[in-house]
């Protein structure tokens, strides 16, 4: 997956396009919220935490220090994520009163980078494909994406939601289909 | 199927793009639905495959629940849409407003946004403040706004942020002020929980003199708050801002989605009542601003801002010398006469409240007292905590069996380590008395009722009870007790019981450091004031907890509140894990929460336990009423008896199950829900009233984010067909903030003696 299609990471570096900066946000805050929550990080922190990141990543991504050809952008994202982190839990330490490390800081220490990296990565792919499902509904009929959703997500038998939801397993197929397709545009245009 | 009959690529990737589906279904869609082969090709091209769906939904259930605190990240980090423009060369990447540089986002809120920015021309920071103009604009309201404005620069005072300039960019008004670095009173208070008394009094000296100065100009400011009182760190010095800005607020949306743009909290009553105001609405918000300084809460919080508009209007707050006797007496009664109802009472303008100040607080002899007597109480409380402690570390030699002497050393700590006063904790029957309530409690045999005398506040350490079951009482007065817990990260509860614990007449304030709700990051242990797992009687008592806490886990046979209120702004009024047959009556009680009443069972319960709950004349206020939860399907059913309360909140009923169960886990829709609930819960009512929009039933599912699902009866009729009942007698409610300003007019929503007014017309 690399083509120069100008994507949303490529419009977000311009710093007048507000649309872009905003749907950034929407897609990649709640990501690394989601991995710091993972990683054992109290949900105010992970929040704080997250608007540093997004916050760095608004004054990298105009000084060219994020090269889209030199590695993906959710490994950049992901070390950005990470720094922020050490940051704060550096912090912290130097904070803590006495009593020895909170829960969330032995937990920091403990889990591999193997590990860790994988779960950012399945956390991304599942953010990303949270946020467009949640997009392209505006474009199906409720029981389309109703369809989608219950199949493909929550894996019910197709031939159930069929029933439930007075379709044919041929239309629930379709119906599954046809929103993975629209997805994977979506997709398309945020990381190329 | 065979082969030949298989579509090929092209007519299935019509099939793809093709127009809406139609519910029979052609003999192509026929196919796909029985063909395994054709649905995998289907699958290809739309590229499922590299969707990888199946390794998703793993990480779907995993997801955690929706996060305030990233929202409100969220919405810092926004832009707003208007209004930004490019400097004059396009090669700059810096946005300008006018020929100021804008460099970072400060804040941004309902009002508009704030930013960092520069004055190329004077080479200063600046603070530069978008307003947001309403959609469907008003042509009209730049200009006021230009005028206001004008009104504002001309105040000229070292307590007031100065207003440098001011301009329109492409419709979009906005000022430059000058920037204040050292943050607003709103973060000192939520960072420090209250400011020490001096700097109360600086504080008020200095608002108040901001006051006088806007007041002079002709400017009323009518959003006195701490967001609005900023730290300037560098003078060591308050400062006043945002003046007259709340007049522009966008007031229709505000009232059509019931949600307030600004916090209510601070507003005087009449400028709630929506009437024409003076100076002297100013001076209010200031006495509610001073309180909050002291306590760490406006005296008139409240979980909705339709509650907050009703206390303000008819709550009189309680005396802050009764809330912290640090407090002198005069600063007391100056506060209670600024928060006077009746703008005739209040004193006469900013300039004279600033004279009363600087006369009281200016003599040395009487600022000399006040320190002395805070010195005395910081001492006092420092005594306490220690013998709290040294009682708790006897208690571990006790059940080690090594230490018998454990207790003389208690009590000479007691009868030795204070003065002669005899202290507030007696118990009954007997001639000692007691320093702190931990050692009282360590003296106690089961059985034994502990008197508390005075009004406190009493610090105390958490107590956990095992199986002593004890009656605490409060004497004469109503004494508050502040729990604090040794260690902040622990989840330990303020009380602990197993067996039978009567409270009577008590303030139970259950102080846990903000954030440590979520207990560093694992949701497991939310601290609970209370957590009793044996029979519990709460009378005349107010429990009162920050964050997310929960005031109260029960789990034990009998329950009983009475003339009780339960607080929990985020978190669960009363958790309960029910046993079989047990019997929760709550009468002529408040409770606010976010959920008031949150039931729950897991997988290793079996078998429907079968309880009563009874509910009457109480005030309900939050989210939702009851939330019901449990892996695999709730594991109880509930009797319910509801008669004359009032039902202020979102969601009576939400069913919630956590999606991350075993094979068998649920995730049923509403339709599924509805089939269920009754399965759980039987609903017998009579003159309840209800707000207005209720949703009756709620579903929401966890861990796949879905926003909550609702399709059940949306009337008090339809309700009252669904549990199969007629003409109950309860009523549905408009919420007063539908009219506009106008509260006066419908009695019946103030208070539980209203609800029994208005039900006595409908009921037998």
């Amino acid at each position: 997956m690399s083509t120069t299609h100008p994507s949303l990471l490529i419009r977000v570096r311009d710093a007048r396009d507000v649309a872009a900066w905003n749907e950034f946000v929407a897609i990649y805050a709640p990501l690394v919220h989601a991995y710091l929550r993972k990683r054992g990080v109290q949900d105010a922190d992970a929040a704080d935490i997250a608007q540093d990141v997004m916050q760095a990543v608004s004054g990298y991504i105009g000084r060219f220090d994020y090269d889209p050809a030199r590695g993906a952008f959710r490994g950049w994202l992901y070390q950005i994520t990470r720094n922020k982190l050490r940051d704060w839990s550096d912090k912290r330490k130097r904070q803590a009163i006495g009593a020895g490390d909170t829960q969330a800081l032995q937990a920091l220490h403990e889990l591999p980078d193997a590990t860790e990296e994988q779960t950012w990565n399945e956390l991304h792919a599942w953010q990303l494909f949270h946020w467009a499902a949640e997009k392209a509904k505006v474009d199906f009929r409720d029981a389309t994406w109703e369809a989608f959703w219950r199949t493909s997500v929550q894996h019910e038998p197709a031939k159930q939601v069929a029933e439930q939801l007075g379709m044919t397993p041929g239309a629930v197929h379709v119906a599954k289909c046809r929103v993975l397709a629209r997805i994977k545009e979506l997709l398309a245009d945020v990381e190329p | 199927m065979t082969d030949s009959a298989c579509p090929d690529d092209a007519k299935l990737g019509e099939l793809l793009r093709g127009g809406e589906l139609q519910v029979t279904g052609d003999s192509l869609e026929r196919h796909v639905g029985e063909c395994a082969r054709c649905q995998a090709r289907l699958e290809d091209l739309a590229g499922a495959a590299e969707l990888r769906t199946a390794e998703l939904a793993r990480v779907a259930f995993d997801s955690s629940s929706p996060s305030p605190f990233l929202d409100q990240a969220m919405r810092r980090l926004i832009e707003p849409q208007a209004g930004m423009t490019p400097g004059p060369s396009a090669t700059v990447r810096q946005p300008r407003l006018g020929r100021y540089e804008v460099q970072a986002v400060i804040g941004a809120g309902g009002m508009g946004a704030v930013f960092r920015g520069r004055d190329p021309r004077l080479k200063r920071a600046v603070a530069i403040k978008t307003l947001r103009v309403p959609d469907g604009g008003d042509a009209g309201m730049a200009e006021r706004f230009l005028r206001e404005a004008e009104a504002i620069a001309a105040i000229r005072s070292d307590y007031v942020v100065s207003v440098f300039d001011l301009g329109v960019e492409r419709g979009v008004p906005f000022l430059v002020m000058e920037l204040v670095d050292g943050g607003s009173l709103a973060e000192q208070i939520e960072r420090d929980g209250r400011l020490p008394f001096e700097r109360v009094v600086k504080l008020a000296k200095e608002v108040a003199a901001a006051l006088a100065a806007a007041h002079t100009a002709g400017v009323i400011h009518r959003d006195v708050k701490p967001r609005n009182v900023l730290y300037d760190a560098e003078a060591d010095r308050y400062k006043l801002t945002d003046f007259g800005l709340v007049k522009f607020q966008d007031r229709p949306s505000m009232t059509a989605t019931g949600a307030m743009a600004g916090t209510p909290e601070y507003m005087s009553p009449e400028q709630a009542e929506g009437k024409p105001i003076d100076a002297r609405s100013d001076l209010f918000s200031l006495g509610g601003l001073l309180y909050a300084a002291c306590t760490g809460a406006s005296p008139f919080q409240a979980e909705s801002a339709v509650a907050s508009i009703m206390r303000v209007c008819r709550d009189a707050p309680r005396p802050l010398d009764q809330i912290d006797r640090t407090v002198p007496a005069w600063f007391a009664q100056l506060v209670a006469a600024l928060l006077e109802k009746n703008p005739e009472r209040r004193p006469g303008s900013a300039a004279e409240l600033l004279r009363s100040l600087e006369n009281q607080s200016a003599p040395a002899a009487s600022m000399k007292a006040t320190k002395q007597r805070t010195l005395r109480y910081a001492t006092a409380g420092v005594a306490l905590i220690a013998l709290g402690g040294v009682a708790l570390a006897t208690r571990g030699y006790w059940s080690d069996g090594t230490a018998t002497h454990a207790t003389n050393e208690t009590a000479t700590a007691q009868t030795t380590g204070e003065s002669a006063a005899p202290g507030p904790f007696r118990l009954a029957g007997r001639s000692t008395s007691f320093t702190s309530l931990n050692a009282a409690v360590d003296e106690a045999a089961t059985g034994d009722v502990i008197e508390v005398h005075g009004d406190g506040p009493y610090p105390c350490l958490p107590i956990a009870l095992g199986d002593k079951a004890l009656t605490l009482r409060a004497a004469a007065a109503h004494p508050v007790l502040v729990f604090t817990p040794i260690d902040p990260k622990e989840a330990k509860p303020a009380i602990g019981a197993a067996n039978k614990l009567a409270l009577e007449g008590l303030e139970l304030r259950w102080m846990t450091p903000a954030r440590a709700s979520a207990t560093a990051g694992f949701d497991t242990l939310v601290p609970s004031a209370l957590h009793i797992t044996g029979d519990l009687e709460l009378t005349n008592c107010i429990v009162t907890v920050a964050q997310r806490n929960t005031c109260l886990r029960w789990g034990g046979a009998r329950c009983t509140i009475r003339r009780s209120r339960l607080a929990a702004p985020q978190g669960v009024a009363l958790a309960w894990r029910p046993k079989a047959g047990a019997k929760l009556d709550i009468a002529e009680s408040e409770i606010s929460a976010e959920s008031c009443l949150s039931v729950s069972t897991d997988a290793s319960q079996f078998g429907a336990n079968i309880c009563d709950v009874t509910w009457s004349a109480n005030t309900f206020t939050g989210d939702r009423l009851l939330r019901l939860r449990g892996a695999a399907g709730p594991k109880f059913r509930l009797a319910t008896t509801a008669e004359r309360n009032r039902f202020d909140v979102k969601n009576v009923m939400v069913m919630e199950w956590t999606a991350r169960g075993p094979r068998g886990q649920e995730r049923p829709n509403i339709a599924e829900v509805r089939n269920r609930l009754p399965r759980y819960v039987s609903w017998r009512e009579r003159a309840n009233l209800y707000a207005s929009p209720t949703r009756f039933i709620a579903h929401e599912s966890l861990a796949l984010r879905l926003a909550t699902i609702t399709d059940g009866p949306s009337d008090i009729a339809s309700w009252e067909q669904f549990w199969g009942n007629s003409s109950t007698g309860s009523i549905q409610g408009d919420p007063p903030d539908s009219r506009d300003g106008d509260f006066g007019a419908k009695p019946e929503w103030i208070g539980p003696k209203g609800v029994r007014a208005d039900a006595g017309d409908t009921s037998p």
